[in-house]
């Protein structure tokens, strides 16, 4: 039941992301593509995908953190 | 050394960091505590986030497919409610009901199955009355038909409370006999013909249509 309410927690904050940065963070995470290959999936600059990524990960840091041990 | 790299944890990470900058990386992660908690905590996120199946990667890949371009476009899981996952079931039993072609049928069909079940009756009746007539059936009935036996008809007759079996058969005799199995039997049918009514009336299943 916990780990069903952490899934749940995990899936609703990266779906919860703007649009822009969950397209890169799911090419990245899920799908494994290196930047150049999001980059020219997306056509955006590899700077975008970057700063995306980056975005991204600390929004869902900063939700997930009571998931999270460290920090 | 002495400047902190956490701008580069990600890059590290997603494996894009140039191989002659990894070691200077790892070097420095050693020695310094703010950049390797950094690291950890980065690391754990990307294992969490990679541990929720938001897409499943067990489907076919169309449907594969479909749940990347929903999850990209938003909105999958946040709007089927949780039994939705009852769909597969759902689509199935409908799937076979319109197999049945009982959707097109409908209501009218219960009178047909009713006419269908006494001429069963009838038909079950006579084929017994000539079978008694058999020298020796008698014995065979009591050995190997054992709950074939009038008496047990009876019983199963007086279980379904005995006026409805006399209902259904139109003429009393031999034929009470067999209206507890068959009342059974048509109660049975009626439950199926009114979920497959029911069935018909409802509209196609496909709550997948908010997005944000």
């Amino acid at each position: 039941l916990e780990n069903r309410e952490r899934i749940e927690s995990v899936r609703q904050a990266v779906l919860g992301l703007p649009e822009a940065s969950r397209a890169v963070l799911i090419l990245r995470e899920y799908e494994g593509l290196s930047y150049r290959q999001i980059s020219e999936t997306l056509d955006i600059p590899i700077g975008t995908v970057m700063s995306r990524l980056n975005y991204a990960r600390n929004t869902l840091a900063q939700r997930l953190s009571g998931l999270l041990e460290v920090r | 050394m002495n400047k902190h790299i956490e701008h580069l944890i990600d890059v590290y990470l997603d494996g894009e960091l140039p191989s002659q900058q990894v070691h200077k990386f790892e070097a420095h992660t050693a020695t310094c505590k703010t950049c390797r908690n950094a690291l950890l905590a980065r690391q754990q996120l990307s294992a969490l986030i990679r541990d929720v199946p938001v897409v499943d990667i067990s489907r076919t890949s169309v449907e594969f497919a479909d749940d990347i371009l929903d999850a990209l476009d938003g909105g999958y899981a946040q709007t089927v409610p949780w039994w939705f996952e009852l769909r597969g079931l759902y689509a199935e039993i409908r799937t076979w009901m319109l197999d049945l072609r009982v959707q097109q049928v409908g209501w009218v069909s219960v009178p047909i199955m009713l006419l269908l079940a006494s001429v069963f009756i009838r038909s079950v009746g006579i084929l017994n009355t000539i079978f008694s007539l058999v020298p020796g059936s008698d014995a065979l009935l009591g050995q190997v038909f054992d709950f074939l036996t009038p008496a047990s008809f009876v019983q199963v007759d007086r279980f379904w409370g005995g006026a409805l079996g006399q209902m259904i058969s139109f003429d009393i005799g031999d034929w009470t006999l067999f209206t507890g199995l068959f009342a059974s039997l048509l109660i049975g049918f009626l439950y199926v013909a009114w979920i497959a009514g029911w069935l018909s009336g409802q509209p196609e299943a496909d709550p997948v249509k908010v997005r944000d």
